[in-house]
């Protein structure tokens, strides 16, 4: 008995070991990138805006939620974490990096996301973690998750200290906001997504809309710029 | 092959128990299942206990001062009774009338224009109102870090004296869920319990009540859990539009939660912004105060049409609701 158990240990170490290695050998990196006009955000710096007056922009705030990673292969699902659902808050820079611990080693050809978090895991209440709302990522008073956080000051803004707020988010059926987002890639141990904000930002139109705060059609309508403002890294 | 469904009915029964704790929660006879989903909040006496001082204490405001019991009182069925409309931190007037909690398993929506879709999620609302609590989930997650109690509180419910957001916030729906009225009169009639009849004005009020009012006050939880518009003119001081603001649908303009109106005779004032004080009041509204719009509930649309008597017989049908056990539970204090 006693010897069983001693070869029973041998070899859980042994699979452990292998399983371990293997997961550092095949770990996927993925990196968010903030950037506006191709310079790394930084918040509370002052950027400015490519238009005739140059206004200037300070962002103080970005966070948002990536979930459901998978990764594909010629169409076909290779890859799928569970529990897939990260936080990237610019105000705690190392969560804009994300580690897929993958097990064996696979081909894959494109990566997909959720901007934001599905319905089902909304109505199923609040969550841990990076989904507890202590976060400040859940809606209060309408409640549900918010998908996106996009806050700062331009002087394109004729609000009370210059102040825009992007709140997005909405799960039920009209005001759904999430986004799946997929891209093709080729480098197959890191990826890294660049995430042009200014291309969000001249596309909202700041000057009339700044302050979007409830799950809206207008929550819809920019939820979908801002799936078009994540791109493979060349 | 029989005998297999036997085995698999079984199993499925057997499963759909041990889901809830029996002993802690137990679905009453004549109630349907619960929909709260228990799996995902298994629960404790340790948690309830938490959940319950939670509830009591009025370290979830900003300056200390305000518990969730200040405005849900266990005496009158958790409802704020005497108060149209409720005051919070810095004697702040809140806009609409604060909802007696019972039942609350059984419901889907929260609050009078359903902006809350889970249980676990409610508790948050009045934290964070300007006009209620005023304070962050953040900052409450600090103040029970730096409190010895609760750091036994949180070890004998968990098993660590891990504080978070989730935690707090479900340990407050473990105390809610088991806040079940199911003992009145009327389920004790209903239950066909011994020497539980009721009297020849209650029976005529009962056949009243299914008549005219059972349409939305669906037995047994005496709500259908939808949102309906009752016919009440809008109150131009306080422009209360209800549920349209969380929907965006024209349909949901004027449009509240239907309340329970289980324990009824103690929860007054009435209505979303707690406009009448008695039940009287209420029945008047119906049969001669309502007000036409395009999204009056069809229930609504034929006028109804009472008798004095019947009107009295109602009221005391309506009292056969009220659940002393309930009310006087020792275990909610």
């Amino acid at each position: 008995m006693k010897l069983l158990l001693r070869i029973l240990y041998i070899v859980s170490f042994v699979s452990l070991r292998c399983v371990s290695n293997a997961q550092n050998n095949d770990t996927v990196n993925i990196e968010f990138k903030a950037l506006f006009n191709h310079k790394v955000l930084q918040l509370d710096s002052t950027f400015f805006l490519s238009n005739q007056n140059n206004d200037s922009i300070v962002f103080t705030n970005f966070k948002f939620y990536i979930s459901n990673i998978k990764l594909i292969n010629n169409n076909r699902l290779v890859y799928q974490e569970n529990n897939s659902h990260h936080l990237v808050n610019y105000k705690q820079i190392e969560t804009a990096k994300l580690r897929l611990p993958i097990i064996h080693p696979i081909d894959y050809d494109a990566v997909e996301f959720d901007l934001g978090i599905d319905s089902l895991t909304n109505s199923n209440g609040i969550g841990s973690n990076d989904l507890d709302p202590l976060r400040g990522m859940y809606w209060a008073w309408h409640s549900g998750y918010i998908n996106l956080k996009l806050e700062g000051r331009s002087s394109l803004c004729k609000t009370r200290n210059n102040a825009f707020e992007f709140h997005l988010g909405g799960f039920l059926n009209n005001f759904y906001s999430l986004q799946t987002i997929r891209l093709n890639v080729n480098n197959k141990k890191n990826i890294i997504i660049d995430i042009a904000i200014d291309k969000f930002i001249s596309n909202v139109n700041l000057k009339n809309v700044n302050h979007i705060m409830t799950p809206s059609k207008e929550a819809v309508f920019l939820s979908k710029i801002a799936a078009t403002i994540f791109s493979i890294n060349q | 092959m029989k005998k297999f469904t036997i085995i698999v009915l079984v199993i499925v029964l057997i499963c759909g128990f041990t889901q809830i704790n029996d002993r802690l929660f137990i679905v009453p006879a004549n109630f349907p299942e619960p929909a709260y989903n228990f799996t995902n909040n298994e629960l404790s006496e340790p948690k309830i206990l938490l959940g319950k001082t939670l509830f009591y204490d009025p370290v979830l405001s900003r300056d200390n001062s305000t518990a969730c019991s200040s405005c849900h009182l266990s005496y009158t069925g958790f409802a704020h009774t005497d108060h149209a409309l409720s005051h919070g931190i810095d004697n702040k007037i809140g806009i609409r009338n604060s909802p007696a909690l019972m039942n609350l398993a059984w419901s889907k929506f929260f609050m009078w224009d359903g902006a809350i879709h889970h249980l676990d999620a409610q508790a948050l609302a009045p934290i964070t109102n300007p006009l209620e609590m005023d304070e962050s989930l953040e900052n409450v997650v600090h103040k029970l870090q730096s409190s010895s109690k609760y750091k036994t509180l949180f070890t004998n419910a968990f098993g660590d004296s891990n504080i978070t957001g989730e935690r707090t916030l479900k340990s407050i729906s473990q105390f809610l869920v088991t806040l079940v009225s199911a003992n009145s009169k009327y389920d004790k009639v209903m239950r066909k319990e011994e020497g539980f009849t009721f009297t020849e004005s209650e029976t005529k009020g009962y056949t009243v009540f299914k008549q005219n009012c059972a349409g939305c006050h669906k037995e047994p939880l005496f709500t259908n859990n939808d949102f309906e518009n009752n016919g009440l003119a809008p109150d131009t001081t306080l422009n209360d539009v209800g549920r349209i603001k969380i929907t965006g649908k024209q349909k949901d303009n004027y449009t509240f939660k239907v309340p329970t109106l289980r324990n009824c005779e103690v929860t007054y004032p009435y209505m979303h912004d707690g406009r009448f004080n008695s039940l009287q009041m209420v029945l008047f509204h119906y049969t001669n105060g309502i007000y036409p719009s395009a999204t009056l509930a069809k229930q609504l649309k034929k006028k109804i049409v009472l008798s004095e008597d019947e009107k009295s017989c109602l009221i005391l049908f309506l009292k056969t609701l009220t659940d002393e056990d309930f009310l006087r539970n020792e275990k909610f204090r």
